[in-house]
């Protein structure tokens, strides 16, 4: 799986390369807060907030072409469906890493 | 084209915004209470909306919800299907029952996200909101 697959949010946008900087800026900016509100809920073990932020994360990433970042996100809010909290943490530490990832993919193409 | 986007996910609004403001006027709300605002603000004005792209999963009111209450109020103004707004049930999830639910609470179709613009522009002309 891609850390990034430009061509999602390509197919989205065509031809607004204006539209495309400033998505992928904002998700950038964005994201590492929304992690540390999905680790705090997940301290907390509150679950209906844990499934509520990993499923907009999963919207979010899906969205902008973070393909491993919404798979992981998928994981968490799967979990916590299902009542299952104890994987959370080491799937925290994946979606830490999937961001690091596609932040490096990304860094080429952002101006 | 006037449109209103109602997504809480800052990403998701971002990108219809990006798509539907080459088509048009829009306006954004975050949540349900907005939307309904937003459209009862635009009624009151005599500038309705022509379409309302509304997500499924939002924070307190969702969107069946917010569609229910468009409809009820539109049924109080005495407007039938064709005068209606046109409303599209945006979803990230590819979760059928949702997704019949929301056609039975009388939408005009759903898109799945993420939303290529093409799909986005064939789905508003079979609406006949585009030429």
């Amino acid at each position: 799986m891609m850390d990034f697959d430009r061509q999602v949010l390509q197919d989205q946008l065509g031809d607004d390369e204006e539209g495309f900087q400033e998505i992928l800026a904002l998700f950038l900016k964005t994201v590492p807060g929304n992690i540390e509100s999905l680790a705090e809920a997940v301290r907390k073990k509150d679950a209906p907030l844990i499934r509520r932020l990993a499923h907009s994360l999963k919207g979010a990433s899906g969205n902008v072409g973070a393909l491993k970042i919404s798979q992981t996100a998928k994981h968490i809010e799967q979990g916590s469906k299902e009542g299952d909290l104890n994987q959370a943490d080491e799937f925290l530490k994946y979606l830490r890493e999937d961001f690091r990832a596609f932040q490096e993919a990304v860094s080429r193409i952002i101006k | 084209m006037k449109t209103l986007i109602v997504e809480d996910d800052f990403v998701s609004r971002k990108i219809l915004l990006r798509q539907l403001s080459k088509l048009g006027e829009c306006d954004l709300a975050v949540n349900g209470t907005e939307a309904i605002e937003a459209f009862m603000q635009a009624s009151k004005e005599s500038e309705p909306y022509d379409l309302i792209c509304l997500d499924i999963m939002l924070p307190g009111m969702d969107g069946i919800a917010v569609l229910k209450k468009i409809r009820v109020l539109e049924g109080q103004e005495g407007l039938n299907t064709p005068k209606r707004v046109k409303i599209l049930m945006t979803t990230s999830l590819s979760d059928k029952e949702i997704v019949i639910k929301a056609i039975q609470a009388q939408c005009d179709g759903y898109l799945v996200k993420p939303v290529a613009q093409q799909k986005l522009e064939d789905k508003l002309k079979e609406l006949k909101l585009l030429a």
